[in-house]
């Protein structure tokens, strides 16, 4: 009976595939267009930022001055360098809400003479803090500021027979005993969950509605149903295909993200291919075992849904909040940086949230862990037994 | 073997309300012979056959294949039926072959009795330069045949085929004609509906006229002229009908 069971659902599922390998587009949009783009994706992204980048860096810094005289030595140093430019604006305050210069600098009356007083003269810097180029601007005269500033304090020091190291009142020293594998990890925890969640629910939604309510639609299924063989078997092999087809999906997208991520310029984005490229053998299969209890629980819920609904367009209709819930729990899963008591692992999606950090930060606890897959298998088969019984029953099938 | 007895079927939509399309129906086939249910639109053809498959359930009555009753014992009424409404598509992009194979496996036959019987059921419908093409590129009389042999993989005894010749051209509604009178010689028992008084004449030893959701007459076409005494069986369908009130001439 069982043997017999199982042995149909795997016909079923011979039959699924068959016609999935005819399907030339949907077999596209799994393999190919993942692995193409998202590299072209992250890639482009990598790119363009570059280019912002480097297009509000300004090659050369135009700058107005205020009392030039009071601060000779300064002005020798901003002399000395190659990309400064002085402009001879008469409206300085206007022309840098124009953009017409990046910096307008105050100097105060007295500047120099403060200086060898041993005093602390005033420089009033005005910048265009909505204009990027001027920020970055601004940061370089910072730095000049600096270097003006230890070059004082050398002579000040000097004046008074006092060493440098005497300023040096201690020197700390911090030290990061994480391993890179485990900062990777922290990354991808807040990430790689979210992404899972979202393209297993996008991947089983559009092939599960093609394998159940569109058999429906074109009236495929009654062949099937007047046959001998076992609704649950149906059922059954319907879910396996689904479960199959979504993993290679998901499987090919990270693929494609692992190579986007090897991708220099998507470092800056995503934190590099340590989000991806450091998660452990065992993190791996952990994941796996926590991801097919999932996944086959969203699978059934949208067999159950595609089996009642008429039409796609209804089925896609009652399977909009469950999209909107998974999207929350992928979100969810990106910022609940926070430890939840044992019974939060039985609620259905909210424990995957969980179980998946815990595997990406390395504590995982026996109990939960079953305890997630206990809950999960417990929905998929309510499901699966469910749907086995709208397939008996003709008010579903022949819904007018 | 077929026998239905007081079979009703009541729907009860929210959008048409009650709706009784069988009422309180007996009739049964016998082996070796073509019963005929002749019935205009919306008599109730299609919803009676779909019970006697298995596909819904009687709201009264009871209907047995083979003995076995169509609700308590689905599974082996199945086995021992071939089943074929036009509301009933194949996969696009298979071959009929293909089909076959796995309606046979779904049958729990061995690939090779499956392929023995492609062989035959596709020498016997002429289905050979078709059999390896997708049923999306076949005609429909192409498409009725490949569903014909699915429906007949497992050599089922008992036959249940809804309007067969339906939009088919001449030639391949002789095809399927002729393949029902063959097994009728098999002695097999043979359910078709139709709509259509000459194939109901031409084809069916035994007739039942379904007005309404009801069955007005049951008999042989001779039994049928002798009891109304008229020779055409339209005169005798539209008799019924005006009795019925369901047709106004
Ligand atoms: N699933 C259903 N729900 C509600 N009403 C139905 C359902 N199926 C059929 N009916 C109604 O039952 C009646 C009989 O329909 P049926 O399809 O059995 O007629 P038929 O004799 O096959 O007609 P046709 O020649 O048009 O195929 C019709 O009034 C139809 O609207
Ligand atoms: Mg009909």
């Amino acid at each position: 009976m069982m043997k017999s069971m199982f042995k149909d659902s795997m016909i079923i599922m011979w039959k699924e595939f068959k016609i999935l390998f005819r399907d030339r587009r949907t077999l596209f949009m799994m393999t190919v267009f993942p692995l193409a783009f998202l590299p072209i994706l992250f890639g482009s992204i990598g790119y363009f930022a570059r280019i912002s980048e480097k297009a509000n860096t300004p090659s050369a810094i135009i700058v107005a001055v205020k009392n030039p005289g009071a601060a000779p030595s300064f002005m020798k140093i901003l002399r000395s360098m190659p990309n400064v430019f002085f402009s001879n604006s008469v409206e300085p305050v206007k022309d840098l809400r124009d953009k017409k210069i990046h910096l307008y600098v105050e100097f105060d009356k007295d500047f120099e003479g403060k200086i060898m007083e041993d005093g602390a003269p005033s420089i009033k810097v005005f910048y265009n803090g909505a204009w990027e180029q001027s920020q970055n601007a601004l940061k370089i005269f910072e730095h000049i500021i600096d270097s003006y500033k230890a070059q004082i304090l050398d002579i000040r020091l000097a004046k008074r027979a006092i060493s440098r190291d005497y300023l040096k009142v201690l020197i700390p020293i911090f030290v990061d005993r994480s391993t890179p594998q485990e900062r990777g990890g922290s990354v991808a925890a807040m990430l790689v969950p979210y992404f899972i969640v979202i393209y297993l629910f996008s991947a089983a939604l559009s092939v599960g509605l093609g394998t159940t309510t569109s058999e429906k639609e074109k009236g495929t299924i009654g062949i099937l149903l007047v046959n001998q063989v076992d609704r649950s078997a149906i059922v059954f092999g319907k879910i396996v295909y689904i479960m199959v087809v979504a993993l290679i999906y998901v499987i090919f997208t990270f693929i494609g993200m692992y190579i986007a991520l090897k991708n220099p310029s998507s470092s800056m984005i995503m934190g590099g291919k340590a989000a991806l490229g450091k998660i452990g053998f065992l993190a791996l299969a952990q994941l796996f075992i926590i991801l097919l209890p999932l996944e086959s629980m969203i699978v059934s819920i949208i067999v159950a849904i595609g089996t009642f609904s008429k039409t796609v367009r209804e089925a896609t209709g009652y399977l909009t909040p469950l999209n909107i819930l998974v999207v929350i729990v992928g979100i969810a899963s990106m910022m609940a940086n926070f430890n939840v008591s044992w019974w939060t692992y039985s609620i259905p999606f909210v424990n995957t949230i969980f179980a998946m950090k815990d595997v990406f930060l390395n504590q995982v606890k026996f109990t939960n862990f079953i305890l997630v897959i206990l809950t999960n298998s417990i929905i998929t088969v309510l499901f699966v037994l469910l749907t086995a019984r709208m397939f008996n029953n003709e008010k579903i099938l022949f819904r007018v | 073997m077929i026998e239905a007895k007081n079979v009703t079927k009541i729907f009860d939509s929210r959008k048409k309300g009650r709706i009784v399309a069988v009422n309180d129906v007996s009739f049964e086939v016998r082996e070796g012979e073509i019963f005929g249910l002749l019935g205009p639109n919306g008599a109730g053809k299609t919803t009676s056959l779909r019970m006697i498959s298995t596909l819904m359930k009687p709201t009264k009555g009871t209907i047995r294949v083979n003995g076995f009753d169509v609700v308590k014992e689905p599974k082996k009424v199945r086995k021992g039926l071939g089943f074929l409404t036009s509301d009933m598509k194949l996969y696009e992009s298979l071959t009929p072959r293909e089909l076959l194979i796995f309606f046979g496996r779904l049958n729990h036959l061995s690939d090779d009795v499956i392929e023995q019987r492609t062989e035959e059921i596709s020498e016997y419908l002429d289905m050979k330069e078709f059999l390896d093409k997708k049923v999306g590129k076949l005609s429909t009389g192409m498409r009725q045949k490949a569903a014909i042999s699915i429906s007949l993989i497992h050599d089922p005894n008992v036959i249940v085929f809804d309007e067969p010749t339906n939009g088919l051209d001449v030639i391949t509604a002789h095809t399927v004609t002729e393949l029902l009178k063959d097994f009728k010689e098999r002695n097999k028992s043979i359910l078709i509906s139709t709509h259509v008084m000459s194939v109901a004449e031409k084809v069916c030893d035994r007739i039942g006229i379904l007005l309404k959701g009801k069955l007005k007459a049951v008999g042989t076409l001779d039994e049928l002229r002798e009891q109304f005494e008229m020779t055409d069986l339209e005169d005798i369908f539209f008799t019924l009908a005006r009795e019925d009130d369901e047709i106004h001439v």
